[in-house]
Parts: structure tokens; C-alpha cells; sequence
């Protein structure tokens, strides 16, 4: 007796379903890998894009606030002595740094001209405090991290003695009426420097608000 | 019948096939639609940053600009923007333009070497002139009635002077300052002086504080001598660890009334206890004079994430020309030129096979130090 073979469609469906399931997963893998290698480029450019914005940032000062807390003017009602209480806090990303390491400077111009000397007042951050603080303790804080905000006052007044009378009576960057003196921080010895204007108008007196 | 159940099964083969012909075309046009979307949405960013980096990479960023001297050359704080090459001076250019009165136009140029500047190019840093000596501020507390140290932060004070040491021995008088002369009060005043101390080397020091009445020492911000409070001429000391070199220091000293003194004493293992001297002690005073080349370590070539110095000179700037390419005065773009006659000059700034920017300015003051930008 021979055998007809019958066609089972059953096993044909079965079949069918397979194939169409192995190449649903094969287009689905390449999909995947397609997506996976843009999503690494972005991640890849992201992260560079960040390493660059990193060094734009790093180790900047932003100053909130700085106001006269003290002012001194002399017989013409020009200042010779000033507090100025800074606020201000450490950029998005910038590593604690100790306080000493973080220098600032107030440049102005020098009224002695050919003598080329920038003439200044200079300090460091040792004296800052939380905000809690008036930004006059040398040991409130030791470090200056991101994340917090300081005060700091500076004093700005003559550095040198033009007579030998014992008198600092020149130099040095005390408030100038009209003038636009330079507020710069340093961390480190460079590489990171952020300067503000301090700006001055006609009369000067303690609050006033100076950037 | 049979044959009709045959013609059924191919009828559903067929539409199967069809099914699946179809769902393949269309999952292909759909991995089309994705790869093509994953495409743009890689490229765009790319292209952004692309275009951005092209923008702001190769720049210069200038941070100030100022007079560096009156007669010709301004000083400039500037560094390269950030996902720029290093850079050498050669590479970097910079033009100063202005009118003079009769409206003739003016330009100068040169690059960023130092045979273009006043002094050789060099990293920006706060430098001060180490004058020796302690910055000693003297306070007045008439009818304070002070039992410990006053709070001086806010305060003004009344004598500010150098002072060579601390060393005002007990007196029932009124002190003897090095440069001022004799105090004004023998009672009730405050002192804070400060400055840095010079470390010979690494180690452990001792600080002395003889005082009467409170007193209180810093040395590289910490709390050395806490010697606070009403009492007579005493001493108390305490240790700290240094680093050779530059410590800061800060004292703060009140009398309240009777005597008076204050003496800052150190010692080592490597000298004995003495009055810290002169010699060792410093306070800033402005900025270093930057002609002085010995206090700059010349740069020839810039990193981006450093901030530089330089001072462009137009006697040396590939020496000045006007449209007509006639060899001119050198100062005519000078401070003084451009304060005296209310006129504005232009800075570009060019990194070669990279962008420019330029900024304008007008100048208040024609004195070195004036800010512009």
C-alpha cells in the first residue's frame, strides 16, 4: 500500500510563525545595536561638551552681594577707608579648596603715573565665615566648598607711607567717588580668575551696594 | 468537495504570505524611519556642539583691559576659550585701531610674542610687593570698658602703620610705635596687625604671646595662642606646624586699663626662642611693579583654562600703519591720545586659522592701572 503524504498545515503555520518570531528578533537586535552606538556618541559628546564646560567653570567666584559696611572719608569727603562685606560661593563644580588658597585683589589705578605699579589691596579668604558670620573670623572656616555661601569683608585703604610720617597715606585702592575699581579673586596661583567691577558713585556711605 | 478544501488552504497560504510580505515591508519601512531618526537626532547635537565649538573654541576671551602705561601700551588679562589647541604667540595676533582728531584712521599690530609687547607674555597671578614689616591698625575703645577682645570687623580704624615687630614692652605709659611715635591712648585701644610670616623651613614652631591685657594668634589661619581676657603681662604659648615659606599671621591685642604690653616671641628646634624679627615678618603692598621681568616667567606657549598677562606695545607692534601704509608715531592709539581727545579705539583679538573678537574703548583715565574693559 503506498502512502500518500498529507500536508499538515498545522506544522506549516507553526513553521511560519517561527521564522516571521526569529526575524522580528533578528530586526529587533539590529535596531538595538543602531540605537545603542547614537546613544554612546551622545553620551560621548556629552561627556566632552562637559569636560570643556568643566574648565570654564572650575574654581570661579560668584559674588551675590557686596555692600559698604564701614566707609571713612576725610575733610573733602573723600574715602580713605572702607569695609566691604562680599557675599558670594563657590561655581557648580569647583573643588573645596582651603581657604588661604583662594587670593583676592581690588586693582585700581595708580595717580603716581610713569610709575607703573598697579596699586592694590590684596588678601586671602582666611577670614570668611558662613553666612551666619560677618565674614571677619580667620577661624571660622578652614575649606571653601561648593554648595555654601561665605562672607567675607575687605578692607580697602592706602598701603604706603608718601612722607615717612607713619601715615599710610597712598597706594592701595580705597573707594574712589566715580571710579570703577577691579575686584578679582585668583585660586591657586592661576588659571582661575574672576574679576568684578566694584563701582563707585558720588557719594559714598556705609549700605551702599557695589555690584 | 475535496477540491474545494484544497482551493480554501491555498486561498489562506496565499494571504498569509501576503500578511507576511506585508508586515516585513512594513517593519523595514519602520527600522528606515528609526535609523533615520537616530541619525538626525545623532547629528544634531553633533552639528550643534559643532558649530558651537566653532564659535567659541580658537578665541581669545579677554577678561580686562587696562592702561599699562600712559604714553602707549595697555595691559590685557586673557585667556583662550575653552576646547582650544594650545596655542603659540606666533599663532595669536592682536590689532589696536583708532582715529586720531583729524579723523584719519590708525592701526597697529602684532602677535603675542614678546618682541610685541612691553614685557614677555606670562600667567596672570595676584603678585604684591613683600614690604617687611606687620600692617598694624590701631582702634580706639574710649568707654568701652572691654573685658575681652572687641569685635573689629566692621570697624574703622583709627591709626593704620607699619610696624617692624611686636614688641611693646609692659608700660603703665602709652606705647612707642616704630613710625607713628607715641600712641594716643595708654588705655582702652585694640591692635590688629597682620601680615606673613617667613618660615625657614618645615617643622614645628612655638609662638610666645606676652601680653596685657587679652590677645589671640593666628599662623596660617589656625589658632596658635588664645590668650584672651583681663589679666596682667603673662605669657602662653603654642605650637603649630609650618611649611617653609610665606604663613600668614594675624593678631588681634586689647588693653582695657593699667598697664599695657605685647610681645610676639617664636622658637624652633633649630633657633632658639626670640622677638620675631623684621626680616621675617611682611605686608602686601600693591602690585608688583611689571617691569620688574624677574618677577615673570615668560610664556610662549598658551593653554586653554589659563588665564595670561600680556602688555601690547605699539612702538613694537610691527611698527604702526595707517591705511596708506605710512609708517606713524607710535603713540597715536596711546591712553593719553585717546583720553585728551574723547576718542575710541578698537582691539581685535585673532587666534590664526581660528576666530577673532574685538571689543571698543574709550579711556577715563589716562593713569596706568585704569580699567577700559
Amino acid at each position: 500500500m503506498r502512502l500518500r503524504r498529507v500536508p499538515d498545515d498545522d506544522a506549516s503555520a507553526g513553521i511560519s510563525s517561527m521564522i516571521i518570531f526569529i526575524a522580528l528578533v533578528l530586526v529587533s537586535a539590529v535596531v538595538a545595536i543602531v540605537l545603542i552606538t547614537f546613544g554612546q556618541e551622545l553620551f560621548q559628546n556629552s561627556s566632552s561638551d562637559a569636560e570643556d564646560t568643566s574648565n570654564v567653570m572650575y574654581g570661579k567666584i560668584i559674588i551675590s552681594n557686596a555692600v559698604i559696611t564701614a566707609i571713612d572719608l576725610d575733610a573733602n569727603e573723600n574715602p580713605t577707608y572702607a569695609n566691604i562685606q562680599i557675599t558670594l560661593e563657590l561655581s557648580p563644580g569647583a573643588p573645596t579648596v582651603a581657604d588661604e588658597d583662594i587670593k583676592w585683589s581690588v586693582l585700581c589705578q595708580n595717580e603716581n603715573q610713569p610709575n607703573r605699579d598697579r596699586w592694590s589691596n590684596d588678601g586671602n579668604l582666611e577670614a570668611a565665615t558662613t553666612a551666619n558670620g560677618d565674614g571677619g573670623d580667620v577661624g571660622a572656616v578652614d575649606e571653601i566648598e561648593f554648595g555654601v555661601v561665605y562672607m567675607l569683608t575687605i578692607s580697602l585703604h592706602h598701603t604706603t607711607d608718601n612722607n615717612n610720617d607713619g601715615i599710610l597715606d597712598d597706594g592701595g585702592c580705597p573707594p574712589n567717588n566715580l571710579e570703577t575699581h577691579t575686584l578679582v579673586f585668583v585660586i591657586g596661583n592661576s588659571g582661575s580668575y574672576t574679576s568684578w567691577d566694584l563701582r563707585y558713585d558720588e557719594q559714598l556711605e556705609e549700605g551702599e551696594i557695589l555690584i | 468537495m475535496n477540491s474545494r478544501r484544497f482551493c480554501d488552504k491555498a486561498a489562506v497560504g496565499m494571504g498569509a504570505m501576503i500578511m507576511f510580505i506585508s508586515t516585513g515591508i512594513l517593519a523595514c519601512l519602520i527600522l528606515a524611519t528609526m535609523i533615520q531618526m537616530a541619525e538626525v537626532t545623532a547629528q544634531t547635537p553633533e552639528s550643534i556642539m559643532n558649530l558651537a565649538t566653532r564659535e567659541t573654541a580658537d578665541k581669545i576671551i579677554i577678561h580686562e583691559i587696562y592702561v599699562w602705561d600712559e604714553f602707549d601700551n595697555y595691559g590685557i588679562i586673557w585667556e583662550l576659550a575653552p576646547g582650544s589647541e594650545p596655542k603659540v604667540g606666533t599663532e595669536l595676533f592682536w590689532i589696536l585701531q583708532c582715529e586720531d582728531p583729524t579723523g584719519e584712521f590708525w592701526a597697529f599690530w602684532g602677535d603675542f610674542t614678546t618682541a610685541s609687547m612691553d614685557i614677555p607674555p606670562h600667567e596672570f597671578s595676584v603678585k604684591t610687593k613683600a614690604t617687611p614689616g606687620l600692617k598694624a591698625e590701631f582702634f580706639n575703645n574710649q568707654g568701652m570698658g572691654n573685658t575681652a577682645l572687641p569685635k573689629l570687623t566692621n570697624r574703622i580704624p583709627d591709626l593704620i602703620t607699619v610696624e617692624n615687630d611686636i614688641n611693646y614692652g609692659s608700660t603703665a605709659g602709652v606705647w612707642n610705635t616704630d613710625n607713628l611715635g607715641n600712641l594716643p591712648w595708654g588705655d582702652e585701644f585694640s591692635l590688629r596687625a597682620s601680615g606673613y610670616i617667613d618660615v625657614p623651613a618645615d617643622g614645628t614652631y612655638t609662638f610666645e604671646l606676652e601680653s596685657d591685657d587679652g590677645s589671640r594668634l593666628w599662623v596660617d589661619g589656625t589658632l596658635v595662642v588664645d590668650h584672651d581676657g583681663l589679666h596682667g603681662f603673662a605669657p602662653l604659648e603654642g605650637k603649630v606646624i609650618l611649611e617653609e615659606g610665606r604663613n600668614s599671621i594675624n593678631i588681634e591685642y586689647f588693653e582695657n586699663t593699667g598697664s599695657a604690653g605685647l610681645v610676639l616671641r617664636w622658637e624652633s628646634p633649630d633657633f632658639p626662642k626670640e622677638i620675631v624679627p623684621r626680616a621675617s615678618l611682611t605686608h602686601d603692598d600693591n602690585m608688583v611693579d611689571d617691569n620688574n621681568m624677574d618677577d615673570w616667567i615668560a610664556v610662549t606657549t598658551f593653554q586653554p583654562g589659563v588665564v595670561y598677562e600680556i602688555s601690547i606695545d605699539q612702538k613694537n607692534g610691527a611698527a604702526g600703519r595707517n591705511n596708506q601704509g605710512m609708517v606713524i608715531p607710535s603713540p597715536t592709539c596711546g591712553p593719553t591720545q585717546l583720553h585728551e581727545n574723547g576718542l575710541e579705539g578698537e582691539m581685535t583679538f585673532v587666534v590664526g586659522s581660528g576666530g577673532a573678537t574685538w571689543t571698543h574703548f574709550i579711556v577715563p583715565h589716562e593713569t596706568a592701572g585704569t580699567r577700559l574693559v
